[in-house]
């Protein structure tokens, strides 16, 4: 595997790893707003009991409030009307309507305090049932009165008992209307207070959404930048790679690079072609100079520690050689100049690139010449007195 | 043979005197019988008023307005149906004992010397009546047996409910 590889392979596990973070922040970003949701809903149905509870407390007391002043009022109005005529079915008449108004407001006063919890509601309904029914008794003696023909005594007694009595009825109902009024102001400020707690906790909730929308588009467009930048190098690294390719392929130079432990990261065509093999990709991954480098010229075994290629590699030196041998696959050796040169990244040695040439024609050659035959114009021209160049 | 006589005839007499004593007596299980009570006029009063008994000399006073105060001293107020209503008739016929034009002259008379401190007063329904007694403590009326609710109360006429036998207020045939 190069080196390149590796690193492209680092990247992707940073990026899938990057992406499970991010996955996992959103799945807890999601349970966070979840949660804050529940909270939101619970809340509002809080509030919305309370509301609930205000109507049917004091909303509703103060309704019926209105409808008790009302009937009230239309009892003591029927007194008086059969104040107004002689005829006696008449007067039976209003007496009877008074009568129905007092049973609704006796009802309604029942109703109205037989859910009373406070002391405070508890005293005014008392009073005012108390003062209802003193206001009854002489509503009674008024009727008697004016169905008795005596419309002066009738009036007479209104004026002196009915009327002060009447108004002691509604002082009590505007008591109770008050106190009713407070009660309502009260959970009207304890649901205002609840509804604003949700208001915030909302606007909590928009802030986080914002910002958690925010940070996607942010981290989509980061990540599509980092996309758009990895597909670019790759882009380039690809094309750098069959551009080093094409080169490798076709140098006639053997070429062939090797890691830190010796073994080959990649070889070109005349590699494998000089070294016997088929294909480079025979030699990927193999240890080189166990492979090509095993033996010395004299046929003694040429330990991995003593190769100066290894050597040079470790110390981060380039070296050339040309009285070593290189085995080929079929087991024949050849006579090969070599030049190896350490790969750095950063201060370290990452591998190296050895490049080599079979000599074997160049050592027949030199061979050859090192022994030259006298050339035929010497013999032709014997003791010439010039040598050649 | 006139022992024998007399003996029967005392039989006789005390069999006459068992009858009349019985008869008498007000029933203690008064016929309930619907079509009974609605030919009999109740005497209705205030449920607050402590009267529970009167004879018809006492009613007749009472409505003649001879006596205008109950013994509690509330003041006696008379509630009656309309001219041309049975029960009217009836009680004109019964209590009354006059004509409707010598009654109408009769309080006129009673009004103007002051002898009566109201006329009694005239209502359109038996409902009317009711209510009327209901609302008014002193007040006395009469309504058909059948038309009394528990709104007011009956009071027995010489020992008697309506219903009952000797009951003197019936109502006459049209």
């Amino acid at each position: 595997m190069t080196e390149q590889q590796r690193q492209k392979l680092n990247s992707s596990a940073r990026a899938v790893a990057r992406h499970y973070r991010s996955t996992l922040l959103l799945i807890l970003i999601g349970f966070g707003m979840a949660a804050a949701g529940v909270l939101v809903v619970r809340d509002v149905r809080i509030a919305n009991r309370e509301v609930q509870q205000m109507y049917a407390g004091s909303v509703l007391g103060l309704r019926r409030i209105g409808e008790l002043l009302y009937e009230a009022q239309e009892a003591r109005r029927s007194t008086l009307y059969a104040l107004t005529t002689s005829d006696a079915n008449l007067q039976i008449e209003y007496a009877d309507q008074s009568r129905t108004s007092d049973a609704r407001v006796t009802s309604f006063i029942r109703q109205l305090f037989e859910a009373a919890r406070s002391p405070a509601e508890i005293q005014a309904g008392q009073r005012l049932e108390r003062d209802w029914a003193a206001y009854l008794e002489v509503r009674d003696n008024v009727l008697a009165s004016i169905l008795e023909g005596s419309s002066q005594q009738a009036v007479q007694t209104d004026l002196k008992d009915g009327v002060p009595t009447f108004n002691r009825v509604r002082e009590d109902l505007h008591d109770v209307k008050q106190l009713y009024e407070q009660q309502a102001a009260a959970q009207l400020a304890a649901v205002d207070a609840s509804a604003r707690r949700s208001v915030w906790k909302l606007v909590g909730i928009l802030c986080l959404t914002q910002l958690f929308a925010g940070f996607s588009v942010w981290s989509a467009v980061q990540r599509g930048k980092i996309l758009q930048v990895v597909q670019h190098s790759e882009a380039r690294l690809r094309e750098s790679e069959e551009r080093i390719r094409l080169l490798l392929d076709s140098t006639a130079e053997a070429i062939f690079g090797i890691n830190s432990e010796g073994n080959c990261t990649f070889s070109n065509p005349s590699c494998a072609h000089v070294l016997g093999y088929d294909r480079p990709s025979d030699l990927l991954g193999k240890n080189m100079h166990e492979l090509t480098h095993h033996t010395r010229p004299d046929g003694r075994a040429y330990p991995q520690q003593e190769c100066p290629i290894d050597r040079a590699m470790r110390q981060g030196k380039n070296v050339h050689g040309d009285q070593d041998e290189l085995w080929r696959a079929d087991g024949t050796s050849f006579p090969a100049e070599y030049w190896c040169y350490p790969i750095w990244r950063g201060k370290e040695s990452m591998g190296s690139v050895v490049t080599f040439l079979d000599i074997t024609e160049r050592k027949q050659r030199k061979k050859n010449w090192s022994r030259p035959k006298r050339p035929r114009w010497r013999e032709a021209a014997p003791r010439a007195n010039f040598s050649p160049t | 043979m006139n022992r024998a006589f007399a003996v029967l005839l005392w039989i006789t007499a005390g069999f006459c005197l068992a009858l009349r004593v019985g008869g008498s007596q007000p029933a203690a299980a008064a016929p309930q019988d619907p079509a009974e009570l609605e030919r009999c006029l109740a005497v209705i009063v205030n449920q607050s008023n402590p009267v529970e008994n009167l004879s018809l000399a006492e009613l007749r006073t009472i409505f003649r307005a001879d006596r205008n105060h109950w013994p509690d001293g509330r003041r006696v107020t008379i509630a009656l149906r309309e001219p041309g209503k049975l029960e009217r008739a009836t009680v004109l016929r019964e209590i009354y004992q006059m004509t409707e034009r010598d009654f109408s002259r009769y309080f006129l008379h009673a009004t103007f010397t002051g002898e009566a401190l109201s006329t009694p007063k005239t209502l359109a329904t038996a409902g009317g009546v009711r209510k009327f007694v209901f609302n008014v403590p002193g007040a006395i009326g009469c309504v058909r047996a059948g038309e009394v609710d528990e709104t007011v109360k009956v009071i027995r006429l010489d020992g008697r409910l309506p219903g009952e036998k000797g009951y003197r207020l019936q109502l006459e045939r049209p």
